[in-house]
């Protein structure tokens, strides 16, 4: 009995460093961020306001705005870079000599800091000099203004902008070798008695991977699908670095705001202006979307997961 | 469709695919040998008319790169260290010891994956200032020196180590931490390699934090340090893009040296940053 105890206080003492840092600087300041919401905080804690900041939330356009561009901007990366995942996982799946390399290329954009990429993309883009208005022009076509451009791709003056769009490019980009890897881990894992099985029965191509790859990966789908999401709502470097980071633009998300993401909306309620309590109550709110998201998708999606073994 | 014709177009589909993904890398590598009229002529040329490596020792020159390089590795070395044992100790209690309520607090540390940075990152900011961290090294260690990841990464490992191995341990008198220290995280080597790389990798590449809670240039890191340097050489191109070219290619070397650790890291633990 004493011996138990012992081993116990031992197990607590051997999880506390972690716990210390995960609980002190992972979740007292999620709770801390609904604390300063309830305030008037600019650089300094001022008076306490209640609910009143995210009532400015609800009528606040620039907020409203950032939730629709962060909408589009899930909806428009997720699913492609998904199925592009997908597609280079069942290429990297074949038998083919190569396949250490491909994996390698396709992979080195997730390796790399998003900071370096979004100014080589940034580069790319240039309106002036860019390669992308280079391979336009070398077909006769008009050149963009790429990541400058406010006006919007399906409708002018709807989301996604041409800046928005080409960040969502480069974010599909940056992700895919990501999804290709984790895919491709799960094609691994499917036992090789089943395909082999199906193959006799005759089933081959598109049929044998709409009723037998497709569903028994789909517990890496779900869980990538889940991952994606959550990174996408939250996504910051890449936006902050192309659509408005740095001292060239400021905060806002230029241009004209058009790639003002939620993540960014934050940053500039906190960072550039300053307005501490606000800019937690938009944080806190994001948070509360992100896991409500997680939830649905939980309750949408988990059913049709098959797994075996 | 015989199979040669098969082969052929899968090789020219991966090879399409890779040109594009490598596209943006050989496009640094090349204007960051340009002159600058080069760079900033219409249309662009693709390769450079002749190789001006000088550019790369005019960036290291137009800001401190070396300070920043310094930076990043006492931070990612920092965070590697710590992280290292924090998550071994918190992963071998959770697999090896009978510690009660083990379940839940597994589980409440996957629960913590759902908070998003942004929403942890105003409070953090105020408690670097509190605490007398604001640019300071231990401000862009210690929040970062215990992972949820890591922690279920180790776990696994941990749980595959045959029973009977601690067993006959005690009987020649090993304790816990010795057993951790002299067998558990030796046989874990491949998984410590991993947990090394993962987090030494998401170190380096940090930005936002950084960004926040460093002040001046002797203490920010590379990423940071790059997004002043664009505002520092703007037209510059050639410039700008050899200081990426410095920012991504220690991560490049190490990838390509350990790819194999990293990539089965990335599948079994799913890390998005």
């Amino acid at each position: 009995m004493r011996k138990r105890r012992r081993e116990a206080i031992e197990g607590y003492l051997f999880l506390a460093p972690a716990l210390l840092i995960i609980g002190a600087f992972h979740v007292w300041p999620a709770l801390y961020a609904f604390y300063m919401s309830l305030f008037r905080w600019e650089i300094l804690q001022e008076g306490f306001v209640g609910l009143r900041n995210y009532g400015r939330l609800l009528e606040d356009g620039d907020f409203l705005r950032s939730l629709g561009i962060t909408a589009v901007y899930v909806l428009g990366t997720v699913p492609l870079e998904m199925a592009a995942g997908l597609a280079l996982a069942l290429l990297l799946h074949q038998r083919l000599r190569l396949r250490g390399l491909f994996r390698l290329v396709y992979f080195l954009p997730y390796v790399t800091s998003q900071v370096a990429v979004a100014l080589v993309w940034g580069w790319v883009f240039n309106p002036s000099y860019g390669v992308a208005n280079g391979l336009l022009a070398s077909v006769g076509a008009a050149p963009q203004r790429w990541l400058l451009e406010p006006n919007g791709i399906v409708a002018q003056n709807a989301p996604p902008s041409l800046a928005l769009a080409a960040i969502m490019l480069v974010t599909v980009w940056y992700f895919v070798g990501f999804h290709a890897v984790v895919f491709l881990s799960g094609l691994t894992a499917i036992p090789a008695e089943l395909t082999d099985a199906a193959r006799i029965d005759g089933a081959a191509g598109l049929r044998l991977f709409r009723y037998i790859t497709f569903p028994l990966i789909s517990p890496t789908t779900y869980f990538l699908l889940l991952v994606a999401t959550i990174g996408a709502m939250t996504s910051f470097n890449l936006v902050y670095v192309m659509g408005g980071g740095g001292q060239a633009f400021g905060c806002a998300g230029n241009p004209l705001g058009t790639t003002q993401v939620a993540a960014l909306f934050v940053f500039d309620r906190f960072w550039c202006q300053t307005q501490l309590g606000y800019a937690s109550a938009a944080a806190f709110a994001l948070g509360l979307v992100v896991l409500a998201i997680t939830v649905a998708n939980g309750r949408l999606f988990s059913r049709r997961v098959v797994y075996v073994g | 469709m015989s199979v040669r014709a098969r082969r052929l177009g899968l090789y020219v589909l991966m090879g399409g695919a890779g040109l594009v993904m490598a596209f943006p890398f050989l496009w640094m590598l090349s204007t960051s040998l340009k002159t600058e009229a080069e760079a900033t002529s219409f249309p662009p040329s693709v390769f450079p008319a002749q190789w001006l490596f000088v550019n790369y020792l005019d960036a290291w020159r137009a800001a401190p790169f070396g300070r920043y390089f310094l930076n990043s590795g006492i931070m990612a070395v920092g965070q590697v260290l710590l992280s290292i044992a924090t998550a071994s100790l918190a992963a071998y209690a959770l697999a090896r010891i009978r510690v009660p309520g083990r379940g839940f607090i597994f589980g409440a540390l996957l629960a913590t994956l759902v908070i998003p940075p942004e929403v942890t990152l105003i409070p953090n900011y105020i408690a670097m200032q509190r605490l007398g961290w604001y640019n300071t090294y231990l401000a862009l260690i210690i929040p970062f020196g215990a992972s949820v990841f890591n922690v279920f990464l180790l776990r696994q490992a941990f749980l595959q180590l045959p029973g009977e191995l601690y067993e006959a341990a005690v009987l020649e008198g090993c304790g816990h931490l010795r057993f951790l220290w002299r067998f558990a995280m030796p046989l874990s080597r491949p998984t410590l390699a991993i947990v090394a790389l993962l987090t030494a990798i998401r170190a380096w590449n940090d930005f936002q934090w950084p960004l926040i809670i460093t002040d001046t240039a002797d203490l920010r890191p590379i990423q940071v340090g790059l997004t002043i340097f664009r505002s520092d050489v703007s037209t510059n191109f050639q410039l700008l893009m050899a200081g990426s070219v410095m920012a991504v290619a220690p991560v490049a070397v190490v990838f390509f040296v350990a790819q194999r650790q990293f990539i089965q890291g990335i599948a079994r633990a799913g890390i998005r940053g």
